[in-house]
């Protein structure tokens, strides 16, 4: 039985690890361009060398890279705290409107990012407080897309948890804060961590909504990233991106010792 | 916690005995506010911004449809328009084909390579969309890595010129996207009881018939939502275009900066970005109600 479906089997696997590789070569040779000696990569390889980190650790670079981060940070903890208040009061409420304002605080990931950043510079110009943009206003934007991510993951954490815990721990004496704190505030700990790392990662990583909205002293590091590739190549960039890369990979490390991070991977990111 | 309290449904009806008016809706007010004031205002801005006449960058209060009709009888703008538009449907298309297989490999198969599989699909997660673009700088510049190969194996005489073309854009927004439409993918798959498929399997089909017959039509309302998903995203993606089109590909995004930070035109820049908003939402509409659909037609 098994020789007759060896042909299908075989296309799929061969196209599967097309795709495998389509996915996972660009990010090898990233890695690759910043531990070679050649400003174009030669092929066969030439060797190792660390000279284009010299010109990466900069501040040039460590600059935008620190701006990123605090900009990530500080959006990652607005959207957690809204983004956590809304899914409690959404997963207990009974009322009609809660598919609507769900589905509501979704639509900035669903719309072109690019829209809202435009649509943001020209409040601003029109409220004539240009002097706003930068890192504030970034922290202001990007709250907006971290939002959905806390609000799904935490979503889900509060569907493992029945309101009426929390109504055993009221009758046993507690508070209402008590209640909160004790009972649910600890099963919902893990789809905050997720939401909060989901809405750092989708802030440090931030193009096209930053696009309008950074400055030459304020720029973050992706869009700094860009800048220089429209107008020049260098290795330099690669050092700076897997830099960048270690650092996401270390805080999701870290994050992921407090959550079950494949648990929510499908719903952060839908 | 017993079992018998974790059995009881998710969402039993609370009995509320003293019926106070409850404040829990207010918790959801700051998420609302928030959203309103970055999102829905300046949206509303920028469409009334489309419609209104420029002092430079001041928005004055007279109404024009200046911008639009600037736009719509520009040759140039309506084939970046056209080319936007075709691209991000190839690109949506590609993305979630890709996305099903791989979807379908991570859900059926029992192989020891499902972790691998996994871990390479979401490992571009933890880069920016600039850092995966640089590698394919890297790969298809003219010095590049793959013109290197194509070289050293002899296939061509002289370096192939993958920059500044649609191909390039469409290779890296694919790349970009596919993690999208593998998870949304993923999620109808799951869907989809296997004990249909091994009754058809029973029956005498095979593999492949048993695919198109039974698995494709129950997930068809999850590809659409993923082919939605990653056609809106791809309109008005703005990186991959600026790199990999090397100056000399224009999509309604770049076309958009460009206006805003060269050109400085920013009624004009205003209506682009409308109009992208305008193709991306009726896509996002028509596909839900399309998805509706088909849910209802089973």
């Amino acid at each position: 039985m098994t020789m007759r479906f060896r042909p299908w089997i075989l296309l799929r696997s061969v196209l599967l690890a097309l795709v495998m590789l389509f996915i996972a070569v660009p990010m090898v040779v990233v890695v690759w361009t910043s531990i070679q000696p050649d400003t174009y990569p030669a092929f066969p390889p030439s060797g190792l060398s660390l000279r284009w980190w010299d010109s990466a650790l900069t501040r040039e670079w460590l600059l935008p890279m620190a701006l990123s981060a605090q900009v990530a940070l500080a959006s990652a903890l607005c959207a957690l705290v809204m983004g956590t208040a809304a899914a409690y009061a959404l997963s207990r409420g009974r009322g009609r409107g809660r598919g609507a304002l769900e589905g509501f605080l979704a639509t900035p990931l669903l719309l072109p990012e690019i829209v809202i950043s435009l649509g943001v510079v020209q409040l601003i110009s029109m409220l004539s407080a240009r002097g706003l943009i930068g890192s504030p206003l970034l922290v202001v934007t990007h709250t907006v897309i971290g939002i959905p991510f806390v609000l799904r993951t935490v979503g889900v954490s509060l569907l493992g948890v029945n309101p009426l815990w929390e109504r055993a721990a009221r009758d046993l004496g507690a508070t209402p804060l008590r209640a909160f704190t004790s009972v649910t505030l600890p099963l919902m700990r893990s789809g905050m961590f997720a939401g909060a790392l989901f809405a750092f990662i989708m802030s440090f990583n931030n193009v096209e909504l930053s696009l309008f909205l950074t400055t030459r002293d304020a720029n973050t590091l992706p869009i700094q990233l860009l800048q220089y590739m429209e107008y020049e190549y260098s290795p330099t960039l690669a050092c700076v991106a897997v830099t960048s890369v270690l650092g996401i990979c270390a805080i999701a490390g870290i994050a992921s010792r407090f959550t079950h991070l494949t648990e929510f991977i499908h719903g952060g990111t839908k | 916690m017993t079992t018998s309290l974790t059995a009881t449904p998710p969402r039993p009806p609370v009995p509320a005995p003293a019926r106070k008016r409850s404040r829990l809706p207010l918790l959801t007010l700051p998420a609302t506010v928030w959203v309103l004031a970055v999102f829905a205002v300046p949206t509303m801005i920028l469409l009334a911004s489309s419609v209104l006449t420029y002092d430079g960058a001041k928005v004055t209060t007279h109404l024009t449809l200046e911008h639009y009709t600037d736009l719509f009888g520009d040759s140039y703008f309506r084939s970046v328009l056209w080319d936007t538009i075709w691209t991000s449907v190839v690109v949506g298309l590609a993305c979630t084909a890709m996305g099903l297989l791989v979807a379908h490999f991570l859900v059926r198969s029992r192989s020891r390579l499902r972790t691998l599989v996994l871990l390479i699909v979401v490992s571009p997660l933890v880069s920016s969309v600039v850092v995966r673009t640089y590698g394919w700088l890297v790969l298809l510049q003219d010095d590049g890595l793959l013109n290197k190969i194509l070289l050293w194996a002899g296939v061509t005489d002289a370096p192939v010129a993958f920059i500044g073309t649609w191909f390039a854009v469409i290779v890296g927004l694919v790349h970009v996207l596919l993690p999208f439409a593998v998870f949304t993918a993923m999620s109808s798959v799951q869907g989809v009881d296997p004990a249909l498929e091994r009754a058809s399997r029973d029956l005498g089909a095979g593999p492949v018939r048993t695919f198109f017959r039974i698995t494709l039509p129950l997930i068809r309302p999850g590809l659409i939502s993923g082919f939605m998903l990653t056609f809106a995203i791809s309109l008005g993606a703005f990186a991959t275009a600026a790199v990999l089109g090397g100056g000399r590909v224009q999509t309604l995004a770049t076309l958009v900066r460009y206006r805003v930070v060269v050109s400085l035109e920013w009624g004009q820049a205003a209506a682009v970005a409308v109009v992208i908003l305008v193709v991306s939402a009726i896509t996002v509409s028509a596909l839900l109600w399309a998805g509706n659909q088909s849910r209802k037609g089973i």
